[in-house]
């Protein structure tokens, strides 16, 4: 907006705007896919009247005028809904959502200062002709005409369109096909986008969106919770986040008692002087210490609280995307949500949402059948698309399962044999269950072939490498014919992890507690050869190694100290895979702070980060999934794969 | 500059480098006043030579201390020290321009701290002169001379300092230079 707010004041209030606007914009998506499914719901219509109402205030109050006038036509569709002259038949939510969308990037015009390009007048006229239909159909009802027949109602619109723009050519004032079952809509100016197809039978695809049992109000406050920003809205990172005040005060209360653990030590290393009982001095200073120590875990426990959000936050704007895209396939999806108020750090809850969208849009894509499909199958027409979010242990699982047509292992196995990824043989040693988790391999594109539908040019080995990136894991368990299982596992928190410290020569490494199966005490004999790989026969089991002396290059040693007999094997684990990390020594294990290396070094591959030990010192931390990832390339690259060895190979081998 | 280890030698130098400045700075009276065509540098050897960097970029000079090698990373890459808590990338300037390894003690070694546009890396060089100011008239505006193309590539000029030829760096060409070998990788 070019009134430039110059005063801080005003800076203030229309920061407060901005964000209180995203989030009510965010809640209203939700409450309209709710209002689909219950088109009486007068509490909620209230409410959706309600909040846009309050965007339009707030607006108009800042001088946003551009938003007041979109604000302003969305309200008096709104009130016709609101006081029962219309319903919110999908066509009509469709232009609604709409006008919303034009709201969501007026807003985020405001947040960047420069100017969107809105076709407002175009939504206008969309969101008047709503209007004018919308009368017409009341006044026609109300004379006990109960079924307004067809034709009627798109000449009646015809006609109105006609008087009120006369400047619009005839032709474009077309009305959406009478093959739709439901009202027909008037379909918008040259601008819009081409109409829906015609919305399935709605006895059998009401789509219904399956909610937690909260009442209405707490449904409200939380989604007042979730500071979304608007989908599309240019993708930058909240700065702000909202804390309970609750959590402040623990944090306050434990800042407080830090304090007065260090004024205690302050003031029995002031008079050093005095000292007469010196042993007892020393226990003092230990319980001192020993307080701070618990100070400082229980505060570390509380910040962390505060970054942590409920995940409705990504998943709140799941509806609306299941909504809009299986009304443009013509698909009947539902859409269930489990586990929304599962928390989780706020950057991890920034970056999972890419990754969730995409599996979404894939099992909406690829997963669910068309309607008629599914009845020949014998299933339910209507597809169910459920995300659930729980905690298990020290690690939030999300899970998105379809009961679509499933993933086919052949398939994929032709396909991975086909790009090369794999060899024949890999292929049929392969288990299904391997198999159908090759859709993660950077340069297997599920996308463009395995349903033959085209797809958007990213592969799945993109969700899995974010997924890696705050150190989490994706696989996938599917079954021909009922469906696939996406399981992610996220840590709580991606800021603050327990590591394993390891020595390699002079240098020193962290690994991620987390991946770290065990760690085994071998000597330079142990390791074996196989076909050109060196592996270990840990209990009858072979695991495939690899030095991280020769991976990392690390330089030997100043004072001339080779490579000691004995070595340490750290057995990490990510997904089903296992491999074992050849390392000199394993100091001790500490909670690490990762720290990014900066845009030069972010891009390196194996390498996670940063942290700095309580010495000072940088140490690195390892990214275990990508050495792995990038170890199993290598070995599929030669002539045998770390799946395709078996204890008996091994025997052979040996 | 809290780097401990570093507290006394730098406040020795730092008179010595005030001093020098009065000296160079034939033009300008007092050298208190920093008019318009002023351009502020601050100058470091690499090998034999001298070269320069807009003041404006340089956040702070620190000695080299515990930089640890990071793997697979881009040769030029010294590895990352820690700078109060953020870890800080340290190029190392020699490789970068393809000169020889340093015959000479690394005593006066320094990592030059310098930031653009959000980017802060550490420069190490071989040691690190003085602030000079410099009339921008005395700069030749005379890109790629011919040192090699890694070097003509970022920089900005040369400056003539009496019998002494400095070549001033283009830091944001610098910067995007290396970012772009390093995510070539």
């Amino acid at each position: 907006m070019s009134e430039g707010f110059d005063n801080d004041e005003m800076k203030e209030i229309v920061q407060d705007f901005l964000q209180e606007a995203s989030e009510m914009l965010e809640g209203l998506d939700n409450y309209f896919v709710q209002l689909e499914n219950n088109p009486e719901d007068r509490t909620l219509l209230n409410e959706i009247f309600r909040t846009a109402h309050s965007i339009k205030g707030s607006a108009g109050f800042i001088g946003l005028n551009r938003i007041v006038e979109v604000a302003h036509h969305a309200e008096n569709v709104l009130n016709q809904l609101r006081t029962g002259n219309m319903r919110a038949e999908p066509a009509v939510v469709d232009i609604i959502l709409e006008a919303m969308d034009a709201l969501k990037v007026l807003v985020n015009e405001v947040r960047t200062g420069e100017q969107a390009d809105v076709d407002i007048e175009g939504i206008n006229m969309k969101l008047d002709l709503l209007l004018q239909w919308g009368e017409d159909t009341h006044t026609e009802t109300t004379s006990g005409e109960e079924d307004a027949p067809e034709g009627d109602m798109a000449a009646a619109v015809r006609e109105e369109q006609a008087l009120d723009h006369p400047a619009l050519p005839e032709g474009e004032a077309a009305v959406e096909p009478a093959a739709a079952p439901g009202p027909s809509v008037p379909v918008p100016p040259p601008s819009a986008p081409p109409p829906p197809p015609s919305a399935p039978p709605p006895a059998a695809s009401t789509p219904q969106v399956v909610r937690p049992a909260t009442s209405r109000e707490e449904a409200a406050n939380a989604e007042a919770g979730a500071q979304k920003s608007p989908e599309g809205g240019g993708g930058e990172a909240d700065q702000t986040i909202r804390v309970e005040i609750s959590r402040l005060d623990s944090v306050m209360n434990l800042v407080g008692e830090l304090v007065l653990g260090r004024n205690r030590l302050v003031k029995l290393s002031g008079d050093i002087d005095g000292i007469t009982d010196l042993e007892r001095r020393i226990k003092e200073v230990a319980e001192a210490i020993s307080q701070l120590n618990r100070v400082t875990t229980d505060l570390q426990t509380a910040v962390i609280k505060t970054r942590m959000q409920p995940i409705k936050k990504v998943l709140g704007k799941f509806p609306r995307m299941v909504r809009d895209l299986s009304r443009k396939m013509g698909k009947s999806i539902r859409l269930e949500l489990a586990g929304e108020e599962t928390e989780l750090d706020k950057s991890v809850i920034e970056e999972i949402g890419d990754p969730l969208v995409h599996i979404i849009r894939n099992s909406i894509d690829h997963g669910i059948e068309m309607p008629d499909d599914r009845v020949a199958q014998g299933k339910d027409p209507e597809g169910v698309v459920r995300i659930s979010a729980y905690q298990e242990g020290n690690s939030i699982v999300i899970e998105i399962t379809d009961d679509g047509r499933g993933i086919d292992p052949e398939k994929i196995r032709r396909k991975a044999v086909e790009k090369g990824i794999i060899t024949e043989a890999d292929a049929l040693r392969m288990n299904d269950a391997e198999a159908v988790n090759i859709i993660f391999m950077p340069g297997f594109s599920t996308a463009e072939k395995v349903t033959d539908v085209s797809g958007r040019g990213v592969g799945m080995d993109v969700v899995r490498t974010n997924i890696n990136k705050i150190n989490g894991s994706v696989e996938i368990a599917t079954q021909k014919g009922a469906g696939s299982t996406f399981t992610i596992r996220l840590p709580l928190t991606i800021a603050i992890i327990q590591a394993l410290m390891v020595t390699i020569g002079s240098e020193t490494y962290a690994i991620p507690l987390a991946s770290v199966v065990e760690t085994v005490k071998i000597t330079v004999k142990d390791i074996k050869t196989l076909s050109g790989s060196e592996v270990l026969n840990l209990r009858q089991q072979v695991l495939p190694l690899i030095r991280l002396r020769d991976e990392f290059k690390v330089p030997h040693a100043a004072d001339g100290s080779g490579i000691p007999e004995g070595q340490y094997v750290v057995v990490v684990q990510v997904g089903s895979k296992n491999l074992g990390l050849v390392v000199d020594r394993l100091p001790y294990q500490e909670e690490v702070v990762i720290k990014s290396m900066g845009q030069i070094l972010s891009g390196i591959r194996g390498l996670a980060g940063a942290t700095i030990t309580g010495d000072g010192r940088v140490v690195i931390i390892l990214d275990v999934g990508e050495i792995l990832q990038d170890v199993s390339l290598r070995t599929k690259k030669g002539a045998t794969s770390i799946d395709s060895m078996s204890p008996e190979r091994l025997g052979a081998g040996v | 500059m809290e780097s401990s280890g570093m507290a006394i030698a730098p406040v020795g130098r730092q008179d010595e480098t005030t001093r020098e400045l009065s000296r160079e700075m034939s033009g300008v009276p007092g050298g208190v006043d920093f008019g318009e065509g002023i351009l502020q540098l601050v100058s470091f050897r690499l090998g034999e030579e001298e070269y320069a960097l807009d003041v404006m970029n340089v956040h702070e000079i620190n000695r080299i201390s515990d930089v640890t090698r990071v793997p697979k990373a881009p040769y030029f890459v010294e590895g990352v020290m820690n700078l109060r808590g953020k870890i800080l990338p340290v190029i190392n300037l020699r490789k970068r321009f393809g000169f020889p390894p340093p015959t000479t003690d690394a005593e006066e070694a320094r990592t030059i701290v310098v930031f653009h546009e959000g980017l802060m890396v550490g420069l190490a060089v071989d040691q690190v002169y003085q602030v000079i100011r410099i009339g921008r008239e005395k700069i030749e505006n005379n890109e790629g001379i011919g040192l090699g193309n890694v070097l003509d590539a970022v920089m900005a000029g040369v400056a003539h300092l009496g019998e002494n030829l400095v070549v001033l760096l283009d830091l944001p060409k610098l910067l995007e230079a290396i970012q772009k070998d390093a995510g070539r990788r």
